[in-house]
């Protein structure tokens, strides 16, 4: 127990509080602004992290995320305008209490089911990662080659829209990976002789540069609508009964996002849909999905926040993100010397709890904070998009700059902005190439040196028994969608 | 707004793909290294024609090769436009003016041309950037691009 | 750098009041760029460092880190920034051969050297279980065993690490490539890919290895120094067991090539200052880094040395181009 002690007093010091309350703060105001994103403000929150301690710094981007996934909601609830892609799934059902005139009944929900959500994904994660990086201390780079297809595969496969698509948009993250010295070979690839491209395209400004970037392209137009919210009554009254009444909802929704947040990239989205999915096939009424039914809502919007923690049990277990957040938290961690990995549980475990707890105690603020933001929302959504725009691009640019000091980040920045533009407008994902971009350069270096080591010999990916299991998982993952094409055909 | 044809994609992934490929074949061979560095570039240039050709063939997109939305032939597209140009005026003149000075222009033009009026627009974008200034260059420390404004200050 | 920005930044050069007085050098806050990722063993000793040369240069001190393409990044900026004074660096053995391995025109020429600043000797560390118990018996089982037996690893290829390998079996009159060195991102994931069986030998640092040895997952044997360190007291040297060899990968202060002389006098001047600090030296000692300072005149003539051995090295092993 003295770790969790040595963790309880790096996480009770007033600087790590504040940063905590500052970062939901933020959050939740991000969140809440329609046009920008959990993503978009880890992403710029990251260049400020940078210069942190790494408790504070993990602290901070963790209470972003949760704060911003529930205040997404908000502008989904009240304008119809989902602010986060997590929020989508059940985007109809809070709009429809909004125009029956209970905006405060759908949003009551959604902070109640994201607040026990994100408990239960955090008490996942304290539980799990522990035990699942004692294990992982068996894993050399065989296993790792391993465990990065696993995560490619499930990018390409449960990636949203159109599977190709997503495809596509791994093997560009696979291409900018190798851009850079290959490490192994001392080869620069790709560099078109720019020595600042043979440290590789620095990651943050590139992300940056795909998610905030983007949204201002997208937002930049002159007649935007200006949005009107209508009146919120009591937050709480009724909350309290309706959640113990759907407990089923909230547990499963819970733990359904546990466990699809920690598949490596699967994220908080994905698990929002496929928490919907099952409320509404359990449902006794699942006709009422839609129409502003609480089910599916209650569910989806637990599940989500648990989504959001337990995504860092790959992450921080194997280096592997297990979302968008978490690819960029990869960075982060890197930044800070702490090379994720079962090692950092034997070195660091104080720090690992402390941030556990910070965790904590972000979904804790959430009841505050969900509420307060709730009251202010209708001022929130008034910001006008010609001042708040021009604001996020500066941010954009200086975040880019302060990465490595140097101009060039800013170019990586617009030039991953056009792409994550281009991508969006033609329907091409841009989580899979995130996860390219981290796990591509993964996957090359751990079968390189695990083929060094077995001096070529491929069986050496099938004799340790982990490796060969998790060969067999990847195998049955690329086999089951081919399998049950061929058997609908017949 | 600016959508390709699913057929140019796939053609697009195509081109890339032989990209990809043709520019592995400058790599040298490293000592006792039976996969170097050109092995994964080829698989994923070779991946990306075959999902190409995939796309291509499965496009049942019967388009023009590029639409344009109507609103992006407005004034819009002009607005898009000048956001990367505002990124990329930023780049060119930031050692010169300094960081200040470049930072508001760009603020403040982008302000302007989404339809705020002047006036407030300058005291946001002067406000942002010195409070920019402030927590990146003086407490994080920021070696930001010192110019006009920050050469009369002194005490910096 | 495009034609356009180098006029508009000479523009700019001509309107700022700098570069006035070199008696009043520093009047403004330095840069120490680290061509290695933070909480690395160059960052750890460069901000160690910093802390005292802070006070001693009188001026803020900014430690920045712009590390990938195995160095070449964070080198190519020192020796690329204008030589003022106000951008530093932290120079690494890599400087001596970056360019003999065709990686970059780098040489030490392309520098100011101001002085070494600590040195992190190499060392031999097993896992737990592993079979060898102490130095001797592993030394016996590096000559008997076929080549390949072992495999190693601590840094890229062409590391300072993977040149210590190759030197210690050449000290023992073993061909440079008898252990295979398999190149990793750094110390933590050799030492895991160890731990899991993926290797049978680390010839990292054993200032890396500290806290698994605590952990006791991981058992340093020896240290490839000429006297064994106070932080690692038990641990014994390869002189002990009659193998001539010893290797440090030093940790330096540099500035780009062309630095005036009375800058240069003035840095040596503070750098020294700095370093006899009882902070810097403790923090430094504590972390089982060895202090070391030798001044501009010294630095050149070792960092020529090491060019040599290390070109040598290389060359055994293959990797010059």
């Amino acid at each position: 127990m003295d770790v969790m002690w040595e963790a309880l007093l790096l996480v009770a010091r007033p600087d790590v509080l504040l940063t905590i309350l500052a970062a939901s703060t933020l959050g939740i105001v991000i969140g809440a602004i329609p046009g920008l994103t959990a993503v978009m403000g880890v992403a710029l929150l990251v260049p400020i992290t940078f210069f942190m301690d790494p408790v504070p710094a993990i602290a901070a981007i963790a209470a972003l995320a949760a704060m911003a996934i529930f205040s997404g909601d908000i502008p989904g609830a009240l304008l119809r305008i989902p602010g986060t892609p997590a929020s989508a799934a059940y985007v109809d059902d809070a709009f429809a209490m909004t125009r029956a005139g209970r905006p405060e009944r759908g949003l009551g929900l959604s902070l109640g089911s994201a607040l026990i959500g994100g408990v239960i994904g955090v008490l996942l994660l304290m539980f799990a990662a522990p035990l699942l990086a004692r294990f992982a201390t068996n894993f050399s780079s065989v296993e790792y080659f391993w465990l990065a297809l696993l995560g490619l595969s499930c990018a390409a496969i449960v990636s949203t829209g159109s599977a190709l698509k997503g495809v596509l948009s791994l093997i560009f993250g696979l291409f900018v990976a190798f851009i850079g010295i290959d490490e192994v070979a001392g080869q620069p690839r790709f560099t078109f002789g720019s020595f600042e491209l043979m440290g590789g395209v620095s990651f943050i400004p590139a992300m940056i540069g795909m998610f905030a970037l983007t949204e201002i392209l997208r937002n930049a137009t002159r007649n935007a609508p200006k949005p009107e919210a209508p009146r919120m009554g009591p937050v709480f009254a009724g909350l309290g009964s309706t959640l113990v009444r759907r407990w089923r909802n909230v547990l499963r929704g819970g733990l359904t996002g546990s466990l699809v947040g920690a598949l490596p990239g699967a994220g908080a989205d994905i698990a929002a849909w496929v928490s919907y999915a099952i409320a509404k096939r359990r449902s006794r009424t699942p006709e009422k999905f839609g129409t502003g039914h609480d089910e599916g809502l209650i569910e989806a919007g637990a599940s989500n926040n648990a989504a959001l923690s337990s995504a860092w049990v790959p992450t921080l277990v194997f280096g592997i993100p297990g979302d968008s957040i978490t690819a960029i938290v990869i960075g982060v961690l890197y930044l800070k010397g702490l090379e994720p990995g079962p090692i950092i549980f034997v070195k660091t475990p104080e720090l690992i709890y402390a941030i556990f707890l910070s965790f904590l105690l972000a979904n804790l603020l959430l009841l505050p904070l969900g509420w307060a933001v709730i009251r202010l929302a209708r001022h929130l959504l008034r910001v006008p998009q010609a001042y708040l725009m021009p604001i996020v691009l500066c941010a954009c640019i200086v975040g880019s700059f302060a990465i490595n000091n140097s101009p060039f980040g800013v170019g990586i920045m617009l030039a991953f902005g056009v792409i994550g533009w281009l991508f969006e407008e033609n329907g091409i994902p841009v989580a899979p190439a995130i996860l390219g971009i981290v796990l591509g350069a993964m996957l090359e270096f751990n079968f390189v040196t695990s083929m060094l080591k077995s001096k070529g010999d491929l069986m050496t990916f099938v004799e340790r028994p982990i490796a060969a299991g998790l060969g067999l998982v990847v195998l049955l993952l690329w086999a089951a969608p081919v399998l049950r094409a061929l058997r609908s055909r017949t | 707004m600016m959508k390709f044809n699913d057929r140019v994609i796939g053609i697009l992934a195509i081109l890339g793909g032989i990209a990809i490929i043709s520019g592995t074949f400058g790599f040298r061979e490293a000592p006792g290294q039976q996969f170097g560095s050109g092995f994964f570039p080829r698989i994923v240039g070779a991946a990306a024609m075959l999902a190409g050709l995939v796309q291509v063939l499965a496009a049942r997109d019967r388009g023009p090769w590029i639409r344009i939305a109507p609103e992006l032939r407005s004034r819009d597209a002009f607005l898009k436009l000048g956001v990367l140009a505002a990124v990329v005026f930023w780049l060119l003149t930031v050692q010169m003016l300094g960081f200040l000075l470049t930072t508001t222009l760009v603020a403040l033009a982008l302000s302007v041309a989404m339809g705020a009026r002047p006036l407030p627009a300058t005291g946001v974008a002067a406000g942002l950037s010195a409070l920019l200034w402030l927590v990146f260059g003086m407490v994080l420390r920021v070696p930001l691009p010192r110019g006009l404004i920050e050469g009369l200050m002194s005490w910096t | 750098m495009t034609l356009i920005q180098k006029m508009l930044t000479g523009v700019a050069l001509a309107c700022l009041p700098a570069g006035a007085a070199l008696a009043d050098y520093p009047d403004r806050p330095v840069t120490i760029l680290v061509p290695w990722g933070a909480g690395g063993g160059t960052d750890t000793i460069i901000r160690i460092f910093a802390t005292g040369f802070e006070e001693a240069m009188g001026q803020p001190i900014n430690v920045v880190n712009r590390d990938g393409g195995s160095g070449v990044v964070g080198h190519m900026a020192i020796a690329q920034a204008r030589p003022d004074g106000y951008t530093l660096g932290a120079c690494t053995p890599e400087i001596t051969y970056f360019k003999s391995i065709g990686l970059a025109d780098l040489t030490p020429e392309k520098f100011t050297l101001i002085s070494r600043l600590a040195l992190i000797p190499a060392g031999i560390t097993v896992a737990q279980d592993s079979p060898y118990a102490d130095l001797p018996a592993l030394v016996e089982a590096v000559k008997s065993e076929p080549a390949g037996h072992f495999q190693s690893s601590g840094s890229g290829i062409g590391g300072t690490w993977h040149m210590a390998t190759a030197g210690f079996l050449k000290a023992l009159g073993e061909p440079v490539d008898k252990i295979d060195f398999i190149p990793s991102k750094g110390g933590a994931p050799a030492l895991q890919d160890m731990v899991s069986g993926g290797l049978n030998m680390f010839t990292g640092s054993p200032v890396e290895a500290k806290a698994l040895a605590d952990a006791g997952e991981v058992r340093i044997l020896g240290i490839m120094s000429d006297e064994r360190s106070d932080a690692f007291p038990d641990v014994p040297t390869l002189k002990e067991s009659g193998v001539e060899f010893a290797l440090s990968n030093w940790f330096s202060l540099c500035a780009p090539a062309g630095l005036p002389e009375e800058v240069t006098a003035k840095l040596a001047e503070a750098a020294r200052e700095a370093h006899g600090a009882a902070v810097v030296q403790d923090a430094l000692a504590q972390r089982g880094i060895t202090p070391y300072f030798d001044g501009p005149e010294e630095f050149s003539t070792f960092a020529a040395g090491f060019a040599d051995e290390a070109g040598t090295l290389l060359g055994e092993l293959g990797l010059v181009n």
